[in-house]
């Protein structure tokens, strides 16, 4: 991990909490380890959930989220009735076929 | 950075799902509808688009022949019980077997010329075009006509038995 770096900027701040009168005692090497933090969360969003998040947050918007709901159901109720169609007329015709063949049917189990 | 990963996951299979779903729903739907189909001339009116008089000249010629058909059953199940039973004795190919065999052979030469000549019935009363098709699609399914390995098979090559 990388040591902390106080931007000089802060020098304001840094001036008012030593004047402050502090009635806590604050742990050792507290100031570097609150920039420590500082540092790391603002790391964070560079790393592998950089895409994930925007990605995430826009298929969850609703209008997305029920756009593609409803394009993944109606292909799904489409698809399916295509398959139960060719496999319901392939049973018809197999029907009819072993109606008029005796050889199809006495081999039949 | 794990929780956007598992929302993503958790969205796919949510999507994973309904896309099932549906795509069952809408198989069983289908189906179900074709259900009432159970009339084996039901798929010939439909395959065929065949007209109410076209279709009570087709109905008439399939009453007929289902006496036949179911005749042609009986005798062939017959002979194939003889078969097997010949066979149990396990001593090899006996003449009993030879001739139980040959009499299936003539038999099913006999299906197959009154089912032709039922299809050709059949194929008359439907407008040419129709006929034709059904006649095509009845010699591939029930006499084993250019399909199976025999379609496939190179005749050209030479066929020598050890």
């Amino acid at each position: 991990m990388n040591s902390p770096t106080p931007d000089p900027g802060d020098e304001p701040l840094r001036r008012l909490l030593r004047d402050a009168d502090l009635k806590v005692d604050l742990p050792p090497r507290f100031r570097e380890s609150v920039w420590s933090r500082i540092d790391a969360a603002s790391r964070q969003p560079s790393g592998k959930s950089g895409w994930l998040e925007p990605l995430v947050a826009l298929l969850f918007r609703p209008a997305i989220a029920m756009a593609g709901l409803t394009i993944l159901m109606i292909a799904g109720g489409l698809l399916g009735a295509q398959s139960g169609r060719a496999g319901a007329d392939q049973e018809a015709r197999a029907r009819y076929v072993a109606s008029v063949s005796p050889l199809i049917r006495v081999s039949a189990p | 950075m794990k929780r956007p990963l598992l929302l993503l996951i958790a969205a796919f299979a949510l999507a994973g799902g309904a896309f099932g779903l549906c795509y069952f729903a809408g198989s069983r739907v289908c189906v179900w509808r074709a259900a009432p189909q159970t009339n084996a001339l039901g798929w010939l009116q439909q395959e065929f688009h065949l007209d109410a008089v076209e279709m009570a000249r087709i109905s008439a010629l399939h009453e007929a022949y289902k006496p036949v058909c179911q005749a042609m059953c009986d005798r062939l199940a017959a002979k194939k019980r003889e078969l097997v039973q010949a066979l149990a004795a396990k001593s090899g190919v006996t003449p009993e077997v030879e001739r139980s065999l040959s009499e299936i052979g003539a038999l099913r030469a006999e299906c197959q010329t009154k089912m032709l000549r039922h299809f050709q019935e059949v194929a008359r009363s439907m407008p040419a075009p129709q006929g034709e098709r059904y006649l095509a699609e009845m010699e591939r399914a029930t006499l084993g006509l250019s399909i199976g390995h025999e379609a496939g098979m190179d005749m050209s090559a030479s066929h020598e038995h050890p």
